[in-house]
């Protein structure tokens, strides 16, 4: 898909400009800490929690979201899986190709796999797609697929 | 600081479960269309079965029967998070706002008094809408995940469900701050009493600064 290459080879700038401001700005600081690590940066959003603090609401037994999950359902979204047909065609048919667009579309069908809300992760997949590296899609997914096949080798 | 119609801003966040509604904490209404804030661990970042508890029975210049637990539920789902900040921004399909004044930390002194608004044990099933007051301890920087933050001290004890509750400068009602939590070292979450942490039995509660809800919305 012509629009999910074009959002790989984005640079950095143009991807986090599809993410709201204060979001972008959160991530920036990140990055500027962890010599621009992706990954890190991601479980640093991922796991972010006011120090010291209690608490007070919410549902102690939430499971966590962890990025190596957010990984394995990006690719699935990339790669052609066919449990995001429907948003890949919706991505594909809509007029707006945005890097907005498509970013919010991903993170809205990633999340609710998953579930979590989109625009939580719309930053960590912003930052996943980076950690691609501009790879060419086919080129991503096969890697993918052999490192796979590789620890279940080992397993 | 005047008390009448916080009923019709501050409710409770709740999820829908085959037990019925469960309540998770406090949210106020903001001055954008269909917008409230919330503290993000009151969600957990999960839209499923979300919703704002309307009961129509907490206003502050009545007797609350407190054995009445009906009311509305109205969907809400997750619009922004800053889990940094532990903010969440809630829509509802509705058109409304409140004439809410936000400010935040820089707003207010040390010393100065300031009103608390929300649903103390709200999360054992208990919707009375409750009003405290008490004075800015300690204005703080809060690091999470190596950002720090602006937080505000409160010298009172607060109870779980109040998370999310607005905190308001006394003297003119503006939005100050919100609650996220108690003060605990590391966390807490090592001992249970009756299902109270002994660390969060004091009076230093930790509220975030509101300003960071504007950039939100």
């Amino acid at each position: 898909m012509e629009e999910l290459s074009n959002i790989i080879q984005s640079d950095q700038n143009t991807l986090l400009s599809s993410i709201d401001d204060f979001q972008a700005e959160i991530i920036k600081t990140f990055l500027a800490s962890n010599s621009n690590d992706y990954l890190l940066s991601a479980d640093n959003w991922l796991n972010a929690s006011t120090a010291n603090t209690a608490k007070l609401g919410g549902e102690s037994n939430k499971s966590k979201i962890y990025r190596e999950k957010l990984l394995e359902e990006l690719e699935k979204f990339l790669c052609g899986d066919q449990q995001y047909d429907e948003d890949r065609k919706k991505i594909s048919d809509s007029t707006d190709k945005s890097q907005k667009y498509i970013i919010g579309v991903m993170s809205a069908s990633i999340g609710k796999a998953l579930g979590t809300a989109g625009t939580f992760i719309a930053p960590v997949i912003v930052l996943l797609i980076l950690s691609i590296g501009k790879m060419a899609i086919n080129a991503w997914c096969a890697m993918r697929k052999e490192a796979q096949q590789v620890t279940a080798h080992l397993q | 600081m005047e008390i009448t119609g916080l009923d019709k801003m501050i409710y409770t966040v709740g999820r829908i479960t085959p037990n019925g509604v469960r309540l998770l904490g406090t949210c106020f209404h903001l001055n954008k269309k269909g917008l409230f804030a919330t503290a993000s661990h009151v969600t957990g970042n999960d839209n499923n079965n979300l919703i704002i508890f309307v009961s129509g029975k907490t206003d502050l210049t009545t007797y609350q029967d407190t054995t009445n637990n009906q009311g509305q539920t109205v969907p809400a789902t997750i619009y922004k998070v800053d889990p940094v900040r532990d903010i969440c921004i809630l829509k509802i399909e509705n058109e409304a706002f409140s004439n809410l004044q936000i400010g935040g930390a820089d707003d207010i002194k040390v010393a100065e008094s300031v009103g608390i608004v929300g649903f103390p044990h709200c999360v054992d099933g208990r919707n009375i809408l409750t009003f405290q007051n008490t004075v800015v301890g300690a204005k703080v920087l809060i690091e999470s995940s190596s950002i720090k933050s602006k937080h505000l001290v409160l010298n009172i004890q607060t109870r779980p469900g109040q998370s999310g509750s607005p905190i308001f400068r006394l003297s003119d009602s503006k939005l100050i701050g919100m609650i996220i939590g108690s003060y605990v070292p590391n966390g807490g979450g090592g001992i249970s009493l009756g299902g109270v942490d002994p660390h969060t039995l004091h009076q230093t509660t930790h509220a975030v600064s509101s300003e960071y809800i504007t950039k939100m919305i």
